[in-house]
């Protein structure tokens, strides 16, 4: 038999129950929870990776998102509160941004949300967003299948980034049209809008590729891809993956300057690592560093002095900039820091920001409807203005909202 | 042609993973959990150093990592000696640290680094990327480099010995820490030439590492431990199952059916009739062996 | 479970339950999830803790739970039927993963690969099936109010934990487990199917990983493609490596201190946090390998094993009380003297070979042999290096297949019967290096030998000390003492036919010849049939009723030593003369 010793278990378990309840006691207690308080600063909860693979383009919408809430504050705040917020790293993992959301609502009691990088964590939020009817906020590249009453996508959406840039592609490099796309939900859905443009900008689909994610040998898809002669190739692989399959493209001699490459390869994160392979070609975009106005410059400026950046800025930084800057325009709408409310005025506001006069949500598919640039990438990472195309509405309905 | 070019340039990828954590195993006892993310050191280096030639960047990427190697297997994973598996784990620690030091050191963005060859070569009319051709077969030459070491020289042979029984082989006069340092450093400079050789290939970025692990491990469960040429010979049969699949099918489908192929080859190879007939196959294949 | 720790789990359940009284709604959340985890913590556990298999893909089974519970919700399949399928396939693919796995004689190489490739596969089907699974996306599981889940996962984890330590851990399943986790060989021949036990275990340990998924579901609020990622799989590696194998509770408190840190510090200290954490990890497995649950137990139990077999391994099969009979009963023992009649074993041999023959591969090692070996009798089995003679004692005691011919063991065909079950027949066996599971005290061990004994053996006066010796483990003993414990195994297990390799070995002369005649003592005691590989002749001499000599896979001289000494081929054999 055991020798039972005379504090064996019960010194562990008393200390363990006693650790349990110490270390994670906080305010109030799960049993009786408290009504939203009245008349308090409005809070917003922010929910973005800054660790893991996409940590830095979580990073940089949280510096912009930052100098937003902070251009806001400078100028009176809310209801002449200062505005505050809570961010919280979600590691990229959509379980995980489920549980901060939560806890955003319950424990922080914010009244908006904002944040997200990718697809999933965005579908993940938005889904406790509409539960707690609080509104939140994405400025990622690219729109999800779905659309969820109280969230609200300010990066461009597929069609406003493909409906002009496809025809330029087709009338400039020729008619044959490839895709390839990392293998998970968004590139499939990106593939079935630009099938869609392709057709009716006279074009072609030769060939459809999709890889799984994190893979490091590309030659069996770029062979056949090669074999489609394409001229015109749109790619949706991400990630790592966009780099390591773009230099083996050009290796293999697939991507070269008489090919029109387009997609996500081409965003300004991707810059340092590809620079050789994609300048001078255009890329359609909803906001640029280079961008000449004057509230544009002083972002650029204090994002660089704030922050030591020297590279290019990226976009989804101002695209968080100018989308936080919106919310909490609609937040002094409402008057009170109540979810629903501040939700029904994002729904109706019109907003002036370099992003477009009148910037507005399209009730069909809450995508922010605002001005799309035509840019070339120049050595450096500049992303030069060549062509503003005005307004590009897509007013397609999305199931969830119309 | 294309395909046994495309076998050749992931064989020389996965054949060097999978040699030095074959030749860390034999003289362990420990699978390198970190094998991968030595390898994104090695790229790293690859990305940083951009003063100097790649040529030369890459034998600086094997110079600095002698120490580092030496002072992990000296400090970190001679304690828990007892248990292969604690060490197992404290590699799987040292994989994480690496990992993570590199995303605060160098962010989580990805880098590249520009081919020292550029351009193509023709390959019996199809043109191929020089530097791919050159990669693959400068790993290649390595593993035939390291394989002729351990099979035809008194130092291999040691080493093997080390292997199979170490309390033998420390009564004949080896000293088997001595041996263990030697294995552990040969083992992860593997690694770290392989992510500095293949970085113009890659994305480098922190979590590299992490996709080489898994087909290397594959390859290295399928070898007979101790067996560096067994080892080299599963990296060489997985490296051609993955493209051959990829080649014939899209890649989502090779994919699934490579993982299947693997289990599958796995579950025949534990049952103890085609172990059997596999014995009776490499017998009558042979012959010679058996007199 | 003594007063005080059944106290203490009182208390520990006490303040789970009061929980939600003094935490705010968010920690309230986070030790829900913590409970989800602790509970795949504590399944990964009943494989790689109790039964000593490593899988590095335990999130499949987690996985098909979290995704059970999903796809009824957004199919709208009976939330009971889901989780039935969830668990049966769980339970399914883990059986057949650790059969392959047991399959080879190394269980570690195929299952890691089968694991891993299993989970891996998992999580591609997830991320490919988008139609039924939405991909990357995945899917929304809803949820009810945070004390209602916190108290629904706690509810359930006390089920399953309590029905656990019931049925698999306490009881003598659990004790056959402990034995066939660390030394098979030993609890094969203690007559415990070790790949029965343990693969129970592992589909256990799928089941209670499926269940923790299930639950983990409307926690997490959504179930996507990475609940079967290596993330996961290695991060409840992590836990349950710094909270202690074989522990409970280590189990249960390192999975929820990890994630409560994780949520706490992790927001915090962002990149820095998980540096922190791997040299932590690092540090922690350097130098309390048996995590902080091994630090403590090290800490409580002085020199005491750390393992101990549960109290019920000692109910039925035999006691540890002292036997009835006393030293001084055991009948004299003459040289060469045998018992009239034979006990039970009637008129059939104990053993009976005929045309046994091996190969391994070109090599013929036996070539037909023939045997009869009559209760009560011992016969020695001698011939130079190589002839076969451990492979023989092998294929009687099952752990090889003869390649052709017939093995009767009391006269029943005993050629497909696998060892544990030539125990309950009645064959003992010590092995040429002592073979006891040295994490366990002796008396432990002789438990063991007893609980699948056909019938209740008394042993004699000097291995009484052993039945008692609760003090250290038995791998401490020095070498002489393993031996008379194994040896003790084997006769408390009420041996008929006892296989022995080498006794002596490694013994001093003294030792050598008090064993033999010991071992002789118990052949006219017990009227068990004998059969002993030895090399040392005068040991021979002192023990063999009779002397078979194998050379070159067959037997060339069989009868009582003073012929076999004469023999001339023997001399050949020996010599190599001729």
């Amino acid at each position: 038999m055991v020798p039972s010793h005379p504090f064996s278990r019960t010194v562990v378990l008393t200390s363990v129950a006693a650790a349990l309840l110490a270390t994670t006691a906080c305010s109030g207690s799960a049993v009786s929870s408290a009504a939203g308080d009245a008349g308090a600063p409005l809070k917003i909860g922010v929910v973005v990776p800054l660790t893991g693979p996409v940590s830095e383009t979580g990073k940089a919408l949280q510096r912009g998102f930052e100098l937003g809430v902070q251009k806001v504050n400078d100028s009176g705040g809310v209801g002449g509160e200062k505005v505050e917020y809570v961010v919280v790293d979600d590691a990229g993992d959509p379980a995980t941004s489920t549980q901060l959301a939560r806890r955003l609502i319950q424990q922080d009691r914010v009244s908006m949300l904002f944040g997200t990088i990718t697809g999933d964590t965005a579908e993940a939020v938005s889904r406790v967003a509409e539960d707690a009817k609080v509104p939140f906020g994405t400025a990622i590249l690219g729109d999800t299948e779905g659309c969820f009453p109280y969230s609200w996508g300010f990066g461009e959406s597929t069609r406003q980034i493909l409906e002009p840039s496809v025809p330029e592609l087709i009338r400039t490099y020729g008619k044959r049209v490839a895709i390839a796309g990392s293998d998970y939900n968004y590139p499939h859905f990106y593939a079935g809008i630009a099938k869609e443009i392709v057709k009716s900008a006279g074009g072609t689909i030769v060939a459809e590729e999709y890889s799984p994610l994190g893979q490091t040998d590309w030659q069996p898809v770029v062979t056949r891809l090669k074999e489609a002669e394409p001229d015109v190739l749109l790619s949706m692989v991400v990630g790592a993956d966009a780099v390591a399959f773009s230099r083996q493209a050009q290796q293999f001699g697939l991507i070269t300057p008489k090919l029109g490459y387009d997609g996500a390869p081409l965003d300004s994160d991707y810059y340092p690592a590809l620079s050789d392979l994609v300048n001078g070609r255009t890329h359609v975009v909803r906001w640029t560093d280079q961008l000449d106005d004057a509230e544009s410059k002083k972002f650029v400026a204090d994002y660089r002095a704030k922050y030591k950046w020297t590279q290019p800025l990226p976009e989804v930084a101002g695209n968080a900039y100018f989308g936080i800057q919106f919310f909490l325009a609609a937040a002094g709408k409402a008057g009170r820091n109540d979810g629903q409310a501040i939700n029904t005025e994002i729904g109706r506001l019109r907003f002036d920001s370099p992003l477009g006069k009148g910037t507005h949500f399209e009730p069909a598919n809450h995508l922010l409807q605002a001005d799309m640039l035509e840019t070339t990438i120049g050595p450096g990472g500049a992303y030069k203005v060549t062509r503003n195309l005005g307004p590009v509405a897509d007013k397609v309905a999305k199931q969830g909202c119309a | 042609m294309d395909v046994l070019l495309a076998i050749l340039s992931q064989f020389g990828l996965y054949g060097l993973l999978t040699l030095g954590v074959a030749i860390i195993f034999a003289a362990l006892r420990v699978v390198n959990l970190a094998q991968g993310d030595l390898a994104m050191t090695g790229a790293y280096v690859a990305v940083t150093a951009t003063t100097v030639a790649f040529g030369w960047r890459v034998l600086l990427a094997l110079a600095l990592c002698v120490l580092p190697l030496l002072a992990i297997e000296r400090v970190l994973l001679r304690r828990p000696l007892a248990d292969g598996l604690a060490t197992m784990l404290v590699t799987w620690g040292v994989g994480m640290a690496l990992r993570q030091g590199a995303e605060l050191l160098f962010t989580s963005t990805s880098r590249t680094v520009a081919a020292p060859a550029g351009g193509t070569v023709e390959l019996l009319g199809t043109p191929y990327p020089a530097y791919r051709l050159v990669s693959g077969l400068v790993a290649v030459a390595v593993i035939a480099g390291v394989l002729l070491v351990a099979y035809r020289t008194g130092w291999g042979l040691t080493m093997r010995a080390v292997a199979d029984n170490p309390t033998m082989a420390a009564l004949l006069g080896t000293d088997p820490r001595r041996m263990r340092s030697a294995a552990f450093v040969i083992g992860g400079m593997l690694a770290v030439l392989a992510g500095a050789l293949y970085s113009p290939l890659l994305a480098v970025n922190p979590t590299m590492g992490f996709g080489l692990l898994v087909p290397m491990f594959f390859a290295l469960l399928f070898s007979r431990p101790g067996a560096l040429g067994t080892a080299v010979t599963a990296a060489l049969l997985v490296a051609a199952l993955a493209v051959l699949l990829r080649t014939w099918l899209t890649d989502t489908l090779a994919d699934a059916l490579f993982y299947i192929v693997i289990i599958g080859t796995a579950a025949l190879r534990s049952r103890s009739h085609v172990r059997r007939l596999l014995s009776w196959s490499r017998r009558i294949l042979s012959p010679a062996r058996s007199s | 479970m003594s007063r005080r720790a059944a106290a203490a789990t009182a208390l520990l359940l006490l303040a789970l339950a009061a929980a939600p009284f003094g935490l705010s709604a968010f920690a309230v959340a986070t030790l829900t999830l913590g409970l989800c985890y602790a509970l795949f913590t504590y399944g990964l556990d009943l494989a790689w803790g109790r039964a000593g298999l490593l899988s590095v893909g335990h999130a499949a089974f987690f996985g098909c739970g979290a995704y059970a519970v999903a796809l009824s919700e957004e199919h709208d399949v009976p939330l009971a039927l889901a989780l039935v399928v969830a668990l049966a396939a769980a339970t399914g693919l883990a059986l057949i993963v650790v059969r392959i796995g047991l399959a080879s004689g190394i269980p570690d190489a195929p299952l890691i690969l089968l694991t891993l490739g299993v989970s891996l596969l998992l999580q591609k089907a997830a991320t490919t099936l988008t139609p039924l699974t939405n991909g990357t996306n995945g899917l929304t599981v809803s949820t009810s109010d945070v004390v209602t889940t916190y108290y629904r996962t706690l509810a359930a984890v006390v089920v399953v934990v309590g029905l656990c330590t019931w049925l698999i851990v306490r009881s003598r399943f659990g004790a056959r487990l402990t034995a066939a986790a660390r030394n098979p060989e030993r609890a094969a021949q203690s007559g415990i199917d070790t790949v029965r036990v343990r693969s129970a275990a592992f589909a256990a340990s799928g089941a209670v990983s499926a269940v923790a998924g299930a639950l983990y579901a409307p926690v997490a609020g959504l179930v996507s493609p990475s609940v079967f990622g290596l993330g996961l799989s290695t991060s409840v590696l992590v836990w349950l490596a710094l909270g202690g194998r074989e522990s409970t509770l280590g189990a249960l408190l390192g999975a929820v201190a990890l994630t409560t840190g994780q949520q706490l510090l992790g927001t915090a200290w962002q990149g820095w946090y998980v540096l922190g954490l791997a040299a932590l990890f690092v540090l922690l497995v350097q130098v309390v390998p048996g995590g902080l649950a091994g630090l403590v137990r090290t800490w409580l139990s002085g020199g005491a094993p750390k393992v101990t077999l549960p109290p019920s391994a000692s109910r039925g099969g035999g006691s540890g009380a002292p036997p009835a009979f006393q030293g001084a009963e055991a009948p004299p023992v003459s040289r060469g003297g045998r018992p009239a009649t034979p006990p039970e074993a009637g008129r059939d041999a104990a053993l009976s070979l005929r045309g046994i023959a091996k190969s391994f591969g070109p090599v013929r090692v036996l070539d037909g042999v023939d045997l009869d070996l009559r209760p009560g009798r011992c016969v020695c089995l001698i011939g130079p290096n190589g002839a076969g003679k451990s492979t023989l004692l092998a294929i009687v005691a099952g752990q090889l297949a003869p390649d052709a011919g017939t093995l009767r063991i009391f006269g029943r065909d005993a050629s497909g019967v696998p060892v544990h079950r030539r125990v309950r027949m009645g064959v003992g066996r010590m092995f040429q290096i002592p073979s006891v599971v040295t994490e366990l005290s002796p008396a432990d061990n002789i438990r063991l030998a007893r609980m699948e004994a056909p019938a209740r053996a008394e042993l004699p006066e000097e291995y009484r000390d052993l039945v008692t010796d609760d003090a250290a483990a038995a791998g401490a003993l020095p070498l002489a003492d393993r031996r008379r414990l194994e040896l003790a195994m084997v006769l408390a297990g009420a041996p008929r036919l006892v296989l022995l390799d080498e006794p002596a070995a490694g013994m001093g002369r003294q030792d050598a010849l008090r064993l033999a005649r010991e071992l002789r003592q118990i052949t006219v005691r017990t009227g068990c049939a004998m059969l002993v590989v030895e090399h040392d002749m005068e040991i021979v001499r002192e023990l063999a009723d009779d002397v078979v000599v194998l050379h070159g896979g067959r037997i060339i001289a069989h009868g009582a030593m003073d012929e076999i000494v004469a023999d001339t081929a023997v001399r050949e054999a020996y010599l190599g003369v001729g």
